[in-house]
């Protein structure tokens, strides 16, 4: 008997065990908290879930410092002796320098996300989404990949044009650039997809509107001296009505005023996520921790003399300054309002310059200022301006200098070149009027291009407006580098003074004069280093973009 | 997590016939571990011991002299006035020690009881156990408490069943982690900082009077201020039963689970502290505390059904086993965040935060499903031949790759005992030759890691998705292919025994998260953050082959009744070499730390060693006018642009690069980077001899690693001088001023980046070692005493483990191991928790 039952238990187990495999079910092991790319994309909710972070947490490299290392301190309107980021006051910048890494990455970021949302949307099933909303999600996708190679042409010169990751798996390393004329082309295409495809008169809410596409492309056919088609679109832009100046200089960077009636693009931050989702730059920008009372405020970067002189030549310009730059003994009601405001000590001097900046400084969490989005440290949830009204009023203003005086190919418009054109006049003195400035009859070229340096100062834009002075270069050597010569620029940038004071204030008397001499090649930045090592097709001559679709 | 004391014996299995049975898990050998049973009467054992821990080397930093003077030389460097009060640098003092102020002796102890026995056919045996040990740096402790009962019973002479149950906690404060944890903070802050104001607070850096911040946080405050706890308990236990029936026949049943619960608090309080006298508003102050609250669980199980045919006849005998299992494994992770602590530091509740952060959970499950069979044949203990195979489906692949075959031959010849061979005995008592062919899989990846999926991000609209990674339908099973040749002898009576084995093992088609430029994916920030950019994809992506070569040696030299010597020594060698890259391009890394990316670290192609380092040669400093001549013409292109050294600048006497262009045989438009050694050893090896003398015992063990390569990448931030407030290393006070250069290492030059921090062999060591890791004296107390204290057995023992290292590595520890387990970062130092110096005294006592 008991032989019997041990016969019948073993072999009623070795048939279980060893008969029946498991079920296909058993491997099918998608993650219960992770959505997969087969089921997202089906509705309109979705959708906008899915272009919100285009404007957020992939800009955080380029916000975080190397943006306005770049455009600010290699520009000239900053300097800064701390280490990760001072090789861009002296140039060259290293292609070994993590910062400079970033400026590459973080846009590239930005461009892999929106190529993922475009292919992804493409093999989705989008049966129940609403067709407009299909279409803003794309556009939208378009419009953010559009503005990150808009800042990579402008930083790098040539550069791949990627549209599907999964095109260069297995080739990574043969990957060309193409040439600026190029990536150009192919900002202007994604911009126009944009401007067609995005709902229209939605920038307020912090997603990109058509209106917003048109004010990109207005700037970057400004870029490319296409006055014309920059004319056209900055007044697409005005005669619209979505956007309108502030009345108030200073209240474009209060921490409540996100998405205001002027801005036409931004990165958008919030203060509760942590670091990599806020706005840093009140971190590294404040002059010490009483500003920003979350523990940072490092004045790691400041003004430099020359920026404070520019807005001393402006004479009564006060407004403007005022909300751009701290001076010693300068009080702000409005930082530390519950402690009766902030007054900057009169030894402030972070950076040797006696100037600290207030742009993008919004204080403590506490201030009535920040009751909206708060702040935290290293993260402000106030938003970084990609593009505001100002500078559509601007570029159309240039635009039409730029079409009276007909710059030869190659060439910038020339710097006393003038226009009394009633139209340009007319915007000039809008933005001149709400700066607190002096109104004129007419403008240079140079006049103009001071009145962008101070109107956007620490806005993350000064040194591209010095590297396109000289005209839209359409050349780019044999070997990928950019040296089409920069007379204009390299002597604008020849005359700041980037040095220092010995004293505070108000002890002016010792100078350490310092200027910078930047060579034809070095209005680009160089390919960095782990990414050319993957892909040495990086460092040779650009081949021309397939354009067909 | 097993305690040690409850471990009866370790066995390693490398023969790939032998793995082949362990599937997937063992591709890269098995570690068989045999937990205690009962024999005999009960026994009651308690082992114990008290040890003292501390750290055995420390890193030589510059005193607050040498600080001062290179302060001085790098502001100057950076156009920046020097500062004043280090003028005069020999009137300083030596400044603050901040090693010392970290690294503490700590003391550690164990208790462990067991009873174990063996009555009415069943054996048992049951322990408790409790570790408690300090860190030797502040913040640092462990405690962990397990017990675990073993219990195997022959129910009738058919039926045998058994089961093993055991229970683990630990409660871990892992202070600040590795390279920006506290030893690192320690190393970098500077000596003109104090640890404590006169009054007993935390003192911070001074501020200029223009408000500069001349330093960082305080290592001290830092480490005692956070929080970092991490709580574990686990179960785990496993039921089987054994039939037998019919002739020869036995089938095994087996269940295993594994149940596991951790939870992690971090805390970051608020604070505020700096140099008495400073203006409150720059000292080091955190006005929002921070708290994370991490819980994981997981569950595993498996199960097993294995028949066993065993059969002898004549001088044939044959085992034939064929199996059945299943595994399953599940983890979560739950995580919850919040700022701003209102009600004070020390209520550390997730509820009491002001701002709650959104909550965050992951969860992933991997299954697998087994067939096996094997068939040992052997003849007259002379003659095996073994066949095996496997089939494996497992969940980390998609449907249609998901399956794999694992074959295995293997075959030995026992040549001593050949009728040819009785001559030699005496001389040659064993000798026997192995040869083996096995295949292995591995499928270790994260779950789904083929599939596309997305993932949360912060918005101001609230919750966003983005891409999380690139697919790859097609990623299959990865194969180990092992050939092995192998002889087992024993000579003069088994006085020297030992085996030899010749192997080449082939990674086929392995697992790789291959690294994809940022252009195409997207790239972490400067601070290696990558909250969105789209994870490269997990590709098949080559065949590796390891040709190595391996023996033991036992030997006993004296085998006198009151005094024995052996000694057993162990050998090692293999050679790497990447076969095929499937046809992807070469794999090169990239690592960021802090502040400092190693671009291009290490470099994969076909026909080198897997992480192969890589960058410039540094030929020596420029010091001449005529090296300046020289380079002005040939300008250097380190870092992107080439650089024309010329005589006004400040840095003149900077790193001068070797370049294959200006030597004569490349015509490339740039410095040439050269493959600069691997990080795998010539050789292991290690020796351990016992001296037994009556009742003492003495046992010392030595090992050690000869060639290969480390990239001592925490040097280029200590010793990189380019950072300002920032301490760097003693010996990089040598650095080249005009009055002394006759140096290696260049003069101060600011910026991060530069090209003399650049990777290079600059930043390369030998990575040979010798570690006197374990000196052990034990006493048995003769039996006579012994009783007399009613105690079976006492022995008593002195121990020092990881007593000295002779190396050359400059480093805190040359045993560095690989990055994240990545095979291309191996042998990157970037600064972790080192192995204290212990010295132990020890009681097992057996009742």
């Amino acid at each position: 008997m008991k032989r019997k039952i041990n016969k019948i238990l073993g072999f009623a187990l070795l048939s279980g065990a060893l008969l029946t495999g498991c079920s296909k079910r058993f491997f099918d092991r998608v993650p219960g908290t992770s959505v997969t790319t087969g089921t997202y994309y089906q509705t309109d909710a979705q959708l906008m879930a899915a272009t919100a972070p285009l404007y957020g947490t992939p800009w955080f490299g380029f916000n975080n410092k190397c943006g306005w290392a770049m455009t600010e301190i290699t520009g000239g309107n900053m300097r800064t002796w701390s280490s990760d980021i001072s090789m861009f006051g002296s140039l060259p910048v290293s292609n070994a320098n993590t910062e400079e890494r970033t400026l590459w990455n973080s846009p590239f970021t930005v461009v892999a996300q929106c190529n993922a949302l475009i292919n992804n949307i493409a093999n989705a099933n989008t049966s129940a989404v609403t067709p407009s909303a299909l279409s803003n999600a794309l556009g939208e996708a378009h419009l953010m990949r559009g503005v990150a190679y808009f800042y990579l042409v402008r930083t790098f010169g040539n550069v791949p044009l990627i549209e599907n990751t999964s095109d260069f798996l297995d080739n990574f390393d043969s990957v060309p650039t193409r040439s600026i004329p190029d990536v150009y082309k192919f900002i202007v295409r994604d911009l126009k997809f944009a401007e067609a495809n995005c709902t229209p008169g939605v920038a307020s809410t912090g997603h990109g509107s058509s209106g917003s596409a048109s004010a990109m492309l207005a700037k970057v056919y400004l870029y490319m001296q296409n006055y014309d088609s920059a004319r056209i679109e900055a007044e697409k832009v005005i005669n619209s009505g979505e956007f309108a100046l502030m009345d108030n200089f200073g209240d474009l960077f209060r921490g409540n005023n996100n998405n205001n009636k002027e801005s036409i693009l931004a990165m958008q931050w919030i203060s509760n996520g942590g670091y990599d989702y806020g706005n840093s730059i009140q971190a590294s920008w404040a002059y010490s921790n009483a500003i920003t009372q979350t523990g940072d405020g490092y004045g790691s970067a400041a003004p430099t003399i020359d920026l404070v002189r520019a807005f001393e030549k402006e004479g009564g310009d006060t407004v403007r300054r005022h909300y751009t730059i701290m001076l010693p003994g300068e009080h702000y009601a409005e930082l530390n309002a519950n402690s009766g405001g902030y007054t900057l000590p009169l030894s402030a001097s972070s950076q040797g310059t006696q100037a600290q900046p207030k742009k993008y400084v919004i204080g403590a969490p506490s201030d009535p200022d920040n009751s909206l989005y708060g702040t935290a440290a290293q993260a402000g949830g106030n938003n970084t301006y990609i593009m505001r009204y100002a500078d559509v009023l601007l570029i159309e203003a240039e635009a039409i200098l730029g079409q009276q005086a007909k710059p030869a190919a190659g060439k910038g418009i020339d710097t006393s070149a003038s226009t009394s054109d009633a139209t340009a006049v007319k915007y000039y003195n809008m933005v001149r009027k709400r700066a607190g400035a002096g109104q004129v009859k007419s403008f240079t070229y140079r006049d103009l291009l001071g009145e962008r340096r101070l109107e956007f100062a620490l806005e993350m834009d000064y040194w591209f407006d010095l590297g396109r002075v000289d005209g839209f270069k359409a050349t780019t050597t044999s070997n990928g580098m950019q040296t089409a010569p920069h007379p204009v620029g390299r002597a604008l940038i020849a005359q700041q003074e980037r040095g220092t004071y010995e004293n505070t204030y108000p002890d002016k008397s010792v100078l350490y004069s310092s200027h910078l001499t930047v060579a034809d090649n070095e209005f680009y930045f160089l390919v960095p280093a782990n990414e050319a090592t993957s892909d040495p097709k990086l460092l040779e001559a650009p081949v021309p973009y397939d354009f067909t679709w | 997590m097993l305690n040690p004391n409850d471990i009866e014996s370790i066995d390693i299995l490398k023969d790939a016939a032998a793995t082949a049975i362990y599937g997937s898990r063992g591709s890269n050998g098995v570690v068989f571990i045999t937990t205690k049973h009962g024999r005999g009467s009960a026994v009651v054992s308690y082992d114990g011991f008290v040890g003292a821990q501390k750290q055995g080397k420390l890193l030589d930093v510059m005193d607050l002299q040498q600080y001062a003077r290179f302060e001085s030389d790098l502001a100057r460097a950076f156009g920046m006035q020097p500062r004043s009060e280090f003028a005069n640098p020999a009137a300083l003092g030596k400044g603050t020690d901040w090693q010392k102020a970290i690294f503490n002796t700590a003391l550690e102890t164990s208790h462990n009881i067991s009873v174990s026995g063996n009555a009415n056919k069943t054996d048992y045996y049951l322990s408790g156990g409790y570790f408690d040990q300090d860190g030797t740096v502040t913040g640092f402790n462990f405690k962990r408490y397990t017990f675990r009962a073993n219990l195997n019973s022959q129910v009738t002479d058919w039926l045998k069943m058994g089961g093993t149950f055991g229970g683990m906690r630990s409660n871990q404060d892992i202070g600040m982690g590795d390279n920006t944890g506290v030893i690192y903070y320690a190393l970098l802050t500077p000596p003109d900082q104090p640890v404590y104001n006169a009054d007993g607070t935390f003192a911070g850096p001074s501020v200029s009077s223009d408000g500069t911040v001349l330093g960082g946080l305080n290592p001290v405050q830092q480490a005692l201020a956070k929080t970092n706890n991490l709580v574990r308990n686990q179960i785990n236990g496993s039921v089987y039963a054994e039939i037998k029936f019919l002739k020869g026949f036995s089938l095994r049943s087996e269940l295993n689970g594994d149940f596991h619960w951790s939870d992690n608090l971090t805390f970051n309080p608020t604070y505020s502290y700096g140099l008495t006298g400073t203006d409150p508003s720059k000292w080091q102050s955190n006005q929002t505390a921070s708290m994370a609250r991490r819980t994981s669980n997981s569950t595993y199980w498996s199960w097993k059904e294995i028949l066993n045919y065993n059969n002898t006849w004549g001088k044939h005998s044959l085992n034939a086993m064929a199996g059945h299992e299943t595994w399953y494994s599940y983890y979560d992770q739950l995580g919850f965040s919040g700022t701003g602590f209102v009600a004070g530091n020390d209520l550390k509740s997730i509820a009491l935060a002001t701002e709650q952060n959104p909550a965050t959970e992951s969860n992933s499950t991997s299954t697998m499903e087994s067939f096996l069979a094997r068939a040992i044949y052997s003849y007259d203990n002379k003659y095996s031949l073994t066949a095996n195979i496997r089939r494996d489906k497992s969940s980390n692949f998609a449907d249609g790759y998901n399956v794999a075959y694992f074959p295995g031959v293997a075959a030995s010849w026992k040549i001593s005992n050949e009728p040819f061979f009785q001559n030699a005995k005496g001389v040659m008592d064993n000798f026997k030759l192995r040869l083996s062919y096995g295949t292995t899989g591995n499928s270790s990846i994260p779950a789904y890691a083929y599939g596309a999926t997305l993932h949360t991000v912060q918005t101001w609209q609230g919750v966003g998705f983005v891409a999380s990674n690139v697919p790859n339908l097609k990623l299959q099973w990865e194969t180990a292919i092992q050939s092995n040749l192998g002889i087992d002898f024993g000579f003069l009576d088994e006085r020297l025994s030992g085996s030899a084995d010749f192997y080449i093992k082939t990674s086929k088609d392995f697992l790789f998260h291959q690294p994809l430029p940022a252009f195409l994916v997207g790239g972490p920030n400067d601070y290696d953050d990558q909250t969105s950019v789209v994870s490269s994809p997990y590709v098949n992506a080559g065949n590796i082959r390891n040709t190595g070569f391996e023996f033991t040696i036992n030997s006993r030299n004296i085998t006198h009744d009151k005094f024995q010597w052996n000694t057993t020594l162990t050998f090692s060698h293999y050679k790497n070499k990447v076969m095929s890259l499937n046809g992807a391009p070469a794999i090169v890394q990239s690592k960021s730390l802090a502040y400092i990316t190693l671009a291009d670290i290490t470099r994969t192609i076909v026909g080198q060693p897997v992480g192969e380092f890589y960058g410039y040669k540094v030929k020596g400093l420029v010091q001449t006018e005529d090296d300046l001549k020289w380079l002005a013409q040939h300008p250097q292109n380190v870092t992107g642009t080439p650089q024309t050294v010329t005589s006004d600048r400040t840095n003149a006497n900077h790193i001068w690069y070797g370049d294959i262009m200006y030597e004569g045989n490349n015509d490339g438009a740039q410095n040439t980077k050269y493959a600069l050694g691997s990080p795998n050893p010539d050789f292991t090896y290690g020796l351990t001899n016992t001296f037994d003398y009556k009742n003492w015992e003495l046992n010392v063990f030595v090992y050690g690693s000869q060639g290969g390569k480390i990239l001592n990448a925490l040097a280029i931030q200590l010793q990189g001088l380019n950072s300002m407030y920032q301490n760097q290393l003693a010996s990089a006070a040598n650095y080249w001023t005009t009055e002394n250069t006759n140096t290696d290492i260049p003069a101060p030059y600011g910026g991060l980046g530069n090209p003399n921090v650049v990777m290079s062999d600059r930043w390369l060591e030998s990575a040979s070692f010798l570690r006197i890791q374990n000196v052990r004296l034990g006493y048995n107390l003769p039996d006579k005493f012994a009783k007399k204290l009613a105690l079976k057995n006492l022995k008593l023992y002195l121990s020092g483990q990881n007593l000295f290292v002779i190396t050359g590595y400059s480093g805190l520890d040359p045993e560095i191991g690989s990055y994240n387990q990545d095979p291309t970062l191996q042998n990157v130092d970037i600064g972790r928790y080192p192995s204290p110096r212990v010295f132990t005294f020890g009681i097992n006592a057996q009742f």
